[in-house]
């Protein structure tokens, strides 16, 4: 599979989870949802390395990514007051997604993908909470919550369907490139939340770079030790180097 | 007749399920935790889970497994209401602070996809796809119903129909399905499960509409927030469009909207809606509900439950608050 083919099924993939979670009434507030592309490449990583690969796999696929864009969803509710009718209709709209991966699983009576993707939002919510509650302290724990955030759909995907070998790659990308874009939209004064708090906290812009390196090595390493095709390797190489990479859509405070 | 009477009998399984929403609600998170016992506490009158066990005794009942079909349902009520509380910006529910005043918009929305995941969690424990076809769906249409309650607030001139569809989708569709799936869980024949899911609707539909005439001819205390809050957000219910033609409803309707309406007003307004014929107007129809409710159990094979289940209806059709 060279580049083009896999853009394109990155395309179809796209198409398809739009055509699940269509709703014209949102649509015309909300309008489309974010995908999360690089979320999007990764889920699809095992197909793109020939593992085998079923319709159920694929739709098993779609349903982990609408859950990250349901949840996506919700970040975009600001933080107090009373809210306007549009990011009433985002909350709805969350929601909505939700109720729609679940009715694509359970038309398949597809349990194990329930209960994997229920765990993913649970495992998220809370390091979603901790954020607020001042339990994390350490710059670990903070890119701990950071990469769960990301890639916990992900993960529980592989671990499903026994893809776990890709599972460090994706996980440690994800959290490279979101750390990354954060880093980014900082220089701007556009980083998310997470970031905001993790500044609060004491854990300075220079140590983030000094992980972020430190993450990209690793990630190199990783990468080159593994039984991924070549070709998939050089791509996924590209990826997470510096200055050739899209910025990840990061959910900015409304 | 009290409602802990009419529970009774399920006092032990209705145990079973307060301790079972605990622990489905237990998590590593403190603020979780707190927001999650905050929202048991507050209690509720439990109705879906009890319109589970009542409908499974019907069929082959086993708490243990229809404690996975009980809990769930009141979690996906609970984290729809913790939703709920942002898009109203709801300070006060059942007398107690709600989970955004508490904390703030975004825990709640966190603490709701938490409830939502844990209900689903827990239903997983059913592998019966036609239980989660028909939990899905009511989820969806929930959502549907709260788009459509958004796009129609403050439309006074919106007719009767559109109302129903709204209060299918919000409240009747999640009764409906309790009393389905407790059935489907239980192995009730289809034929009796349908008319358990048609009770459930037409129960719901009756609810929701003494539901919406409570908001005004209750009190501020036995309500736990402002009577009148669902005009004040704009949600135009069954009273409210009996009135519509009323000029004087129409001024506070549109004194609400610009926020120009002082507590005496608000007062007056209440005032204005109890002593209208539209309550009982309203109440004729809950009424009409509750009867078709009623028929459904006459076809119902001859069970003990059956009294109960009559007995349970017309608590809520005759509800005071």
């Amino acid at each position: 599979m060279n580049e083009t083919s896999i853009q394109q099924a990155i395309d179809k993939f796209k198409q398809t989870i739009y055509s699940y979670i269509h709703h014209p009434s949102l649509l015309s507030y909300t309008g489309k949802p974010v995908l999360n592309e690089n979320q999007l490449f990764y889920l699809l990583l095992p197909f793109f390395n020939e593992e085998q690969w079923t319709e159920e796999h694929f739709e098993s696929a779609v349903t982990a990514a609408i859950v990250s864009t349901a949840l996506y969803e919700h970040e975009k509710i600001s933080e107090q007051g009373g809210i306007s009718i549009t990011q009433q209709v985002v909350v709805l709209a969350g929601d909505f997604y939700s109720g729609r991966y679940y009715e694509v699983l359970a038309h398949q009576g597809n349990f194990s993908m329930i209960r994997a993707l229920s765990e993913a939002i649970v495992k998220r919510c809370e390091q979603q909470i901790q954020v607020y509650e001042g339990q994390l302290t350490t710059c670990n724990e903070w890119l701990h919550a950071m990469m769960t955030v990301e890639s916990e759909h992900v993960t529980q995907f592989y671990n499903n369907y026994q893809f776990t070998q890709y599972r460090e790659i994706a996980e440690q990308s994800l959290l490279y490139l979101r750390l990354q874009s954060e880093l980014r939209a900082h220089e701007t004064n556009e980083a998310s939340l997470l970031l905001m708090r993790m500044l609060e906290q004491g854990i300075t812009i220079a140590a983030l770079e000094q992980q972020l390196q430190e993450l990209g090595n690793r990630i190199a390493t990783d990468i080159a030790s593994s039984s991924i095709r070549p070709m998939l390797k050089k791509l996924l190489a590209a990826r997470i180097e510096q200055n050739k990479v899209a910025l990840t859509p990061l959910m900015k405070e409304v | 007749m009290k409602l802990a009477l009419l529970y009774a009998e399920f006092k032990s399984d209705i145990d079973v399920i307060e301790k079972e929403l605990v622990q489905a609600l237990n998590s590593s998170s403190h603020m979780l935790n707190d927001a999650s016992v905050h929202l048991v506490q507050a209690g509720g009158k439990r109705i879906r889970p009890v319109f589970v066990l009542l409908c499974a005794k019907f069929g082959q009942y086993d708490i243990e497994r229809l404690k996975h079909v009980a809990v769930p349902l009141e979690l996906v009520h609970m984290a729809s209401l913790v939703h709920d509380d942002v898009i109203d910006d709801s300070n006060m529910r059942r007398g107690q602070h709600t989970v955004k005043a508490q904390w703030n918009n975004r825990v709640a929305m966190y603490t709701g996809d938490f409830i939502f995941a844990r209900a689903l969690q827990s239903l997983a424990h059913i592998e019966q796809p036609i239980i989660h076809q028909v939990l899905a769906h009511t989820m969806v249409e929930l959502c549907n119903g709260e788009v459509i309650q958004i796009e129609d607030k403050f439309q006074l001139n919106q007719n009767i129909k559109t109302y129903f569809r709204r209060i299918k989708r919000k409240t009747a569709l999640l009764i409906e399905s309790s009393c389905y799936m407790g059935a489907l869980a239980a192995g009730v024949s289809q034929k009796d499960a349908m008319h358990l899911k048609r009770f459930g609707y037409f129960v719901g539909m009756s609810y929701q509409i003494i539901d919406d005439i409570l908001d005004f001819t209750a009190t501020d205390k036995e309500l736990g927030k402002p009577a009148g809050s669902d005009l004040l957000n704009g949600n135009i219910t069954l009273p409210v469009i009996y009135m519509q033609n009323d000029p004087r409803i129409q001024a506070y309707v549109e004194q609400i909207q610009t926020g120009q309406l002082t507590e005496q007003e608000r007062q007056h307004m209440l005032t204005l809606v109890r002593n209208s014929e539209a309550i009982a107007k309203a109440s004729a129809i809950s009424e009409r509900y509750l009867q078709k409710a009623l028929h459904e159990i006459d076809q119902l094979p001859k069970h003990p439950m059956r009294k109960k289940l009559r007995d349970i209806a017309r608590f809520i059709g005759k509800r005071d608050f």
